[in-house]
């Protein structure tokens, strides 16, 4: 329960942030007039009532509220997994990055090995193999089928000759 | 007889070997998708998007009207067997579906939720092949004004609707609108928010931030969840057919619910939700046996259902005759229409009759491929749910990566996808919803262009674009929407005290 008002504070926080830094972007769009409207009319009416709203969340989330009920522990759920979800998301953001440097096939097969250790499915060798099969159908069928162009190197080039 | 014609030529175009294996595919998909209880319609859509690239615009509005329907179809089997609502319009189906299944009646409710989704479904059709032509004739006469109300209001509304906070609902209207803005204004020529960055000078596309907040997001949250055995009540080939009582039974709340649902279905918001709540407490109030709701009353299964069915054809309507998306689901068919280069709007109709009647007939020629696939193939469905978790989640991760790099090959787009998925995991945990963004983004530039014309074209006169006969009762039937409520509720405060 404290670890979820954290967390709603450190959004409503966040958020005011992203607000402010919206409504100072707005400072260099010209508003015009209502008769002739600029490129900043609406973006400095979102930033305003964005600010405003905000700041009425920061209040409700910063607002010291009576403490609920010790929950009934029986028939709880068990313990999320927050080393899955982290995993998975280091995975999503570092892919763009590997893909600039190690191209298709060894970026998504990296990728996917670590997300199926993060989840623990199968032993690392079970795991590798899935990856890399996965990671060679996708490059076909986006490749070569649909017509994609992902960024290739020596291992691309070499399942293109072979198909 | 104009209809009638239409109608054939529809079919004509759907019954090609491309466009069937379109609708069968979306049937299934949507099925599947309606089972896995985490990845809606919304889900599925936003993941495919990027493939509807591959085929023309028509090919992918059957192949998503198949999903949408076929996710309806899909909740209710694991409502039914599992008491696992694999879709939240299907929450309610739990309730009465389940309590069923423990009587041994589990294909007596399997078949009269895929029968009353038929029923409910045709229906739907019917009233969007009838309201969609009307209003997109009569919306010929909007002008800018117009366009704003009834962005504006659609907004407004959903706002109302959706998520347990008002304040944080607004919030991710006013984000989605906030995102809408970053790029290059069409009509100044002017970067807004870009920070320099080419990229972000082209805009920030639907796509990413949708399979961000759906596809990545919902992986996100699902992965947290340690995997739990399920168990599945067993159903024969023989127990599927209700009995004369159960028919008598179902058959009124079947067609109340198509009624109910095609009419909240053009209320925006998650309204194929909300309609399943509304069509049980009808049915609960009007049922002869009330006692027996919650103990495995097929009204309870039929009503819902059905009305969840219904209200998908609804909601058509306005993206189909103004070109404006009332739900997140059609936001992403609105995305993919655009992807074609197509534009949704009163001529939609005239200018693409191909795409508006094959679509329809789609519709029709899918609701009965979903019949014949739910009922006696329910086992094949149900035993998707064994495939572990562990797997399946980030396979579609890798889906959703390759999908949305392959759109315009971006590795911005990737930047942008990761960014929402993590906004979308972490907002989701402290009770924002993710749907007002998305249809805030979708109709953040309209809203804008409009807003900016009608001040043009009214000389900055704010009273003359209210004060037109549309607008003006578009914002009364706003106002009228946040106030009767609480009108009605010190009329019974009123009445409690004088009795």
């Amino acid at each position: 329960m404290e670890k979820s008002k954290q967390k709603e504070k450190i959004i409503a926080c966040v958020l005011v942030a992203f607000s402010l830094v919206y409504c100072f972007g707005c400072l260099q769009l010209k508003v015009g007039h209502l008769s002739n409207p600029g490129a900043g009319l609406l973006p400095w009416l979102i930033g305003i009532l964005l600010l405003l709203f905000t700041s009425i969340n920061f209040y409700t989330a910063f607002k010291p509220r009576e403490a609920p009920r010790e929950a009934n522990h029986q028939g709880e759920t068990l313990p999320p997994n927050y080393r899955a979800s982290l995993g998975i998301a280091v995975c999503v953001v570092v892919y763009p990055f590997l893909l600039m440097n190690l191209k298709f096939l060894l970026t998504t097969a990296i990728v996917l090995f670590f997300m199926l250790l993060c989840l623990k499915y199968k032993k690392v060798l079970g795991s590798l193999l899935i990856s890399i099969a996965v990671s060679v159908i996708s490059f076909l069928i986006f490749s070569i089928l649909l017509g994609v162009s992902f960024p290739g190197g020596v291992l691309e080039d070499l399942i293109l000759s072979l198909w | 007889m104009d209809i009638l014609h239409n109608l054939m030529m529809g079919f004509t175009v759907v019954l090609t070997p491309i466009n069937m294996f379109y609708v069968i595919l979306g049937s299934v998909f949507g099925t599947i998708t309606g089972i896995l209880p985490g990845l809606g319609p919304l889900g599925a859509m936003a993941i495919l998007l990027s493939f509807t690239l591959y085929m023309d615009a028509t090919g992918a509005m059957i192949l998503f009207a198949g999903i949408y329907f076929g996710a309806m179809y899909g909740g209710s089997t694991t409502s039914i067997l599992l008491n696992i609502p694999g879709e939240a319009a299907s929450v309610v189906t739990c309730i009465d579906g389940y309590q069923m299944a423990r009587k041994g009646r589990a294909g007596a409710a399997l078949t009269v939720s895929a029968v009353g989704s038929f029923v409910a479904g045709t229906i739907a059709i019917i009233g969007l092949m009838l309201f969609a032509t009307t209003l997109s004739s009569f919306a010929l006469q909007f002008g800018p004004p117009e366009f704003f109300a009834v962005g504006l209001c659609g907004l407004i509304i959903l706002v109302r609707l959706s998520g347990e906070s008002m304040v944080k609902s607004i919030i991710m209207v006013l984000f989605g609108m906030a995102v809408a803005t970053v790029g290059v204004d069409l009509v100044s020529g002017v970067e807004r928010f870009s920070f320099g960055i080419y990229e972000l000078g082209q805009g920030i596309d639907l796509l990413p931030v949708a399979m961000g907040m759906f596809g990545i997001g919902e992986v996100l949250w699902a992965s947290e969840e340690k995997e739990a055995q399920t168990k599945v009540i067993n159903v024969r080939m023989r127990e599927l057919f209700p009995t004369r009582t159960e028919w008598k039974r179902s058959t009124g709340p079947m067609l109340r619910g198509s009624v109910l649902g095609f009419a909240i279905g053009l209320i925006p918001g998650p309204s194929h939700v909300i309609s399943t709540f509304v069509s049980y407490m009808v049915e609960k109030k009007i049922s002869n046996h009330p006692e027996e709701f919650g103990k495995g009353a097929i009204e309870g299964v039929a009503g819902p259902e059905s009305a969840n069915n219904a209200a998908v054809g609804g909601a058509y309507v306005p993206l189909l005759a103004l070109g404006v998306p009332f739900t997140p689901a059609l936001a992403v068919v609105l995305g993919a229409l655009l992807l074609h280069g197509i534009t949704p709007g009163p001529n939609l109709i005239k200018q693409q009759p191909q795409l508006f009647w094959g679509m329809i007939a789609s519709m029709y020629i899918g609701n009965f491929v979903l019949v014949i696939l739910n009922l006696p193939l329910v086992k094949v469905f149900v035993a998707i749910l064994k495939v572990p978790q562990k797997l399946l989640l980030p396979l579609i991760v890798v889906l959703c990566l390759i999908g949305v790099y392959s759109l315009s090959s971006s590795y911005m787009d990737l930047m942008v996808l990761a960014v929402f998925g993590l906004i979308g995991y972490v907002i989701r945990e402290s009770g924002f919803d993710s749907a007002p963004l998305i249809l805030a983004l979708v109709l953040g530039p309209m809203i804008e262009t409009a807003l900016r014309q009608s001040l043009k074209i009214t000389h900055g006169d704010i009273g003359a674009m209210i004060f037109r006969p549309i607008c003006m009762s578009l914002y009364l039937m706003v106002v009228l929407f946040f106030v009767a409520p609480y009108a009605m509720k010190m009329f019974k405060k009123k009445n409690s005290l004088a009795a």
